[in-house]
């Protein structure tokens, strides 16, 4: 019995010995990804139909199959370039301060696809 | 009594859907302002920043969930983000990783903590003998 004691007891400091140490930023291998590029422009749609540039706004790219957020801004010339993994993306907009923003397409239409070391154009449109 | 009582349920449906419909519509984010520079080769040599980096963000506690942007051609982007603990690191625009300073955060990914409509700021700073050249056209109208 002693000696089953020892032995759970031996075993118990062995595995907490090999288990990591708790970091806020572990090393991680040098692995590389795979991405291609999205060219948005963010546009306000007036009453009549005519878009302009809009900078500032917040485009949030969500993966279909992983739901992986991604967050970007567009800038003074209503331009955004976004790095994605390949999959297919639906978005959607806010404004700077986090209001969600009415967008002129429904959202089966707001959907996109990225492929690997290819550029995609997408126009985030949405209502003044 | 009973239109009362239906009168007052409506009331609470309507407040509920009104509450369920503004948490769903809105979004909370805060902002990160970072940097990339590359490290001096030699100490007092000052750093210089690199532009069109491609930074790879992910919760501190979730690499799976790692999100892209890339740098302007001056270095910096504003990158926003739901609140939380992040940590970043950097990558080519060919998806190479790029390796980070080892004088800097012993060469590990930077992290930092965002809150909602706040700007956090961070830097990251990458390895001196790094050769980065990005093969991206900058953003703007043509």
């Amino acid at each position: 019995m002693l000696r089953f004691r020892l032995l759970l007891f031996a075993a118990f400091f062995s595995s907490g010995s090999i288990l990591p140490a708790a970091q806020t930023a572990p090393s991680h291998p040098q692995v590389d990804i795979v991405l291609g590029f999205v060219h948005i422009e963010t546009i306000a749609v007036g009453d009549r139909g005519e878009g302009h540039h809009k900078s500032g706004i917040v485009v949030l790219m969500t993966n279909r199959a992983n739901k992986v957020e991604s967050f970007g801004i567009s800038n003074e010339a209503g331009i955004l370039i976004e790095p994605l993994p390949p999959g297919e993306y639906c978005y959607e907009a806010f404004s700077d301060a986090g209001r969600h923003l009415k967008m002129n397409r429904p959202a089966l239409e707001r959907c996109f696809e990225v492929q690997a070391g290819k550029d995609v154009e997408v126009g985030v449109g949405f209502k003044e | 009594m009973t239109r009362s009582l239906r009168c007052v349920v409506n009331v609470f449906a309507i407040v509920v859907f009104a509450v369920a419909y503004l948490l769903a519509s809105d979004s909370d984010f805060g902002f990160l302002w970072i940097c990339s520079v590359r490290a001096a080769a030699h100490q007092g040599e000052p750093q210089k920043l690199v532009g069109s980096v491609v930074i790879g963000v992910y919760p501190s506690t979730d690499k799976r969930h790692e999100s892209f942007t890339i740098a302007d051609e001056t270095g910096y982007v504003m990158i926003p983000l739901r609140p939380g603990s992040y940590c970043a690191e950097a990558y080519g625009t060919d998806g190479k990783k790029l390796p980070l300073d080892e004088k800097t955060n012993g060469g590990r990914p930077i992290c930092f903590d965002i809150a909602a409509h706040k700007v956090a700021e961070a830097g990251l700073t990458i390895s001196h003998d790094v050769d980065y050249k990005p093969a991206i056209p900058p953003k703007g109208i043509d």
